[in-house]
């Protein structure tokens, strides 16, 4: 989908991925994200799965955490998200039972998007209304952040895997159409 | 002797102190409740129904079979029936569907006194009580699913038929057919297809997910402990409730080798500040959202991640003290109930998530919650109350319980009496049926081509009316089963529409985690009753 007003987009995203640099410095998952609205930054977050050994601390529920502690009634359906990866099922979720107003995201999330990356959980039939996800916005600068942070070693997985071979890759293929998985 | 008597009369006292235990015993002691577990299918499973595959058939004489079904198979490119081991390659015409028989065999008479199987006995191996005597039979003719047609061509399968013919015999008959593209998931759902496709065969293997064996061995275990487990998530739901915090949904986590609780908790959308304060009743349309990130799975998976911290972090820093109840994630105790359950973690340091825990909950989870539960790596979930319109575990909308009446008011066979409010829809299996698939592996041991065996294949008498179309070729293989449904008032049990669908969470190959799923089907008191509005996420 062709997104209008581009450059102010890529400034919001600029945001989200200073974020998601944060984030690799605290040994998190370089994901990060703002809360826009009026055009201003109202939240910022990263993912804080591994400091608080909790799979569901996305960088989403940390931003909207902040909002909300300081004002439960944060009008969401003013306010867009820009994400540096599209948001997993959970959060596109969360998002939609928020009602949030837009979502712009960098890079597909091929393994449980929930934008368009594995499923459409914004515009499936719902109870809760649907909302717009717009993804690409400095795609390539998302990736490299991932490739950055998944050529570590994960110590506190349950089988580390030993990473020492790994090579931190600069090529990045071009967005190919979407493969539709069969059922097995 | 004489004492004894006079000492077993207890004292007032007595009987007060006894009482006095009693009721202590009830309120540390949560009665389980009673009910059981009904096995959710995967989304890959209702899925499959719907595909079926184009095969040529061909009928050969019964005395020749075994040579042409070699050629035929010689002359096929490697790997072209891989995909086709379930279903029979030979099929007397009697032991066709009505339907198929008449499109392909129109002029098959049945033979005088030939006895047919009860409508009970679907077993693979038994055979046919044989009562033509053997030097009177005609010459006995057996349909042979060749291949599929996209393996070769319909003249070069002629003639490779034609060579094990005699001279004088005609030109053999070919026909395309349509079987089902997937193996079946239990007996009773390849006695459906061979009813109205072609015999198809059960084999303890599941192609779609968690295997039989997997379910039967969870089951072992978890029958006995489920209702008691139910009964704390309930408990947790009714004291939130109770509290004004949020919907009558509660949730909680157990370690399953020691069966000890790891975390309770409520739903407390409601609260909505850092002072617990709740949405006004009136507020109805913010009340009946309320805040997801306090859904009760939120809040449950919340505590484990606190009680890891604690225990693998002890100098991480405790929740801060301006805002005791971590609002909005509301990740701590709320309640009495839910606090008698956090003194103690069963946890050990070094624990991944949820790795190996057990989530039951009242209601089925959103997609969130759902989403949730899968990044948390649970081991197994149990939930309540079905959510069609908002629940995501499931893969259909509508559950079927079986022994509940259809539409026609039909009772199952072997069914209990019918507490569901749905019906009409995709059979679910449950743990009950584990004879069922018992009795499946009897006459399923083979596979692939095997004419002989093929001759003591089970049929059920073929009772499927309304099959008035007479068109050689089914082109919508799903028209081919809708129209069934219709016609014969019966509904097929097997395809499940695009709407009905649902997201089957617990279980999807193209997501980072798969696990095991049941529905708890409540037994017991009048208590267990779905609040909730079906627009309302659970």
């Amino acid at each position: 989908m062709e997104i209008e007003n581009r450059a102010y987009h890529e400034g919001h995203m600029r945001s989200a991925l200073a974020m998601a640099e944060f984030a690799i410095t605290n040994d998190e998952t370089p994901v990060g994200c703002v809360f826009v609205r009026n055009g201003e930054i109202v939240a910022r977050g990263i993912n804080d799965t591994n400091k608080s050994m909790n799979g569901t601390r996305h960088a989403e529920f940390q931003a909207l955490s902040k909002l909300l502690s300081e004002d439960p009634n944060f009008p969401l359906h003013e306010t867009d998200l820009y994400v540096t990866v599209e948001p997993c099922i959970m959060c596109a979720s969360a998002l939609r039972q928020f009602r949030i107003r837009a979502v712009y995201f960098g890079c597909n999330n091929d393994k449980f998007g929930g934008t368009g990356g594995v499923l459409g959980i914004h515009t499936d039939p719902s109870v809760d209304p649907t909302y717009p996800a717009y993804g690409g916005i400095f795609r390539e600068e998302a990736i490299m952040l991932l490739r950055r942070f998944y050529v570590q070693e994960n110590e506190k997985a349950p089988e580390p895997k030993m990473k020492k071979n790994r090579v931190l890759k600069f090529e990045i293929q071009p967005v190919a159409a979407k493969v539709v998985i069969p059922p097995l | 002797m004489a004492t004894q008597p006079t000492a077993m009369i207890p004292t007032p006292d007595d009987i007060k102190k006894a009482f006095e235990a009693m009721e202590l015993d009830e309120k540390e002691e949560i009665s389980p409740r009673h009910g059981r577990l009904l096995r959710l299918k995967t989304l890959a499973e209702v899925k499959a129904f719907l595909l079926l595959d184009t095969v040529y058939v061909v009928k050969v004489p019964v005395k020749q079979s075994s040579k042409i079904l070699k050629a035929i198979d010689a002359v096929l490119p490697p790997g072209s029936l891989a995909n086709l081991q379930h279903v029979r390659r030979f099929a007397k015409p009697e032991q066709l569907p009505s339907r198929i028989r008449q499109l392909i065999d129109p002029g098959y008479v049945r033979p005088p006194g030939k006895v047919f199987l009860s409508p009970g006995c679907s077993v693979g191996n038994v055979s046919q009580p044989d009562t033509v005597p053997r030097e009177k039979k005609p010459s006995q003719n057996s349909w042979l699913l060749a291949a599929p047609v996209d393996s070769i061509g319909e003249k070069a399968l002629i003639e490779t038929v034609k060579q094990h013919l005699s001279e004088e015999t005609p030109e053999p008959e070919v026909h395309t057919i349509q079987v089902p593209h997937s193996a079946p998931s239990s007996m009773t759902v390849a006695t459906k297809l061979s009813k109205k496709f072609w015999p198809t065969i059960y084999k303890s293997y599941s192609p779609y997910g968690p295997q039989p064996a997997e379910w039967r061995w969870a089951e072992k275990e978890l029958d006995a402990v489920a209702g008691k487990h139910m009964a704390h998530a309930f408990e947790a739901a009714k004291a939130i409730h109770s509290l004004g915090y949020g919907y009558k949904i509660g949730a909680c986590i157990v370690e399953p080798k020691t069966g000890a609780l790891v975390s309770v908790a409520g739903d407390a959308r409601w609260i909505c500040n850092k002072d617990s304060q709740c949405v006004s009743q009136s507020d109805q349309e913010t009340r009946s959202k309320g805040s997801p990130m306090a859904h009760a799975v939120m809040r449950v998976i919340g505590m484990v991640g606190r009680q890891r911290v604690v225990m693998d972090r002890p100098a991480a820093p405790p929740s801060p003290t301006s805002n005791p109840i971590n609002y909005p994630f509301l990740d701590t105790a709320l309640t009495e109930f839910e606090e008698g359950h956090h003194s103690s973690s069963p946890l050990v340091p070094g624990g991944y998530l949820c790795t190996g825990l057990d989530l039951y909950v009242t209601h089925e989870p959103c997609v969130m919650c759902s989403m949730a539960i899968l990044h948390s790596r649970f081991n197994r979930v149990i939930f309540g109350h079905h959510m069609p319109k908002t629940g995501a575990l499931c893969a259909t909308k509508e559950i079927k319980l079986p022994g509940t009446r259809t539409k026609k008011g039909v009772t199952n066979k072997n069914g209990k009496p019918s507490k569901s409010h749905s019906d009409n829809t995709a059979n679910h299996e449950t743990n009950n049926s584990n004879t069922k698939e018992n009795r499946g592996n009897v006459g399923t041991g083979t596979t692939g081509p095997d004419p002989q065996n093929s001759g003591a294949l089970s049929v059920q008498p073929i009772n499927v009316t309304g099959y008035q179309n007479s068109t050689n070729h089914i082109k919508n293989p799903k028209d081919g089963i809708s129209s069934d449904s219709e016609s014969s008032g019966q509904s097929s049990g097997i395809e499940v529409a695009d709407a009905d669908k649902g997201y089957g969470l617990f279980h999807r190959q193209e997501l980072n985690w798969r696990m095991l799923a049941w529905l708890w089907i409540d037994e017991g008191k009048s208590d267990w009753v779905n609040e909730l509005g079906e627009e309302v996420s659970a």
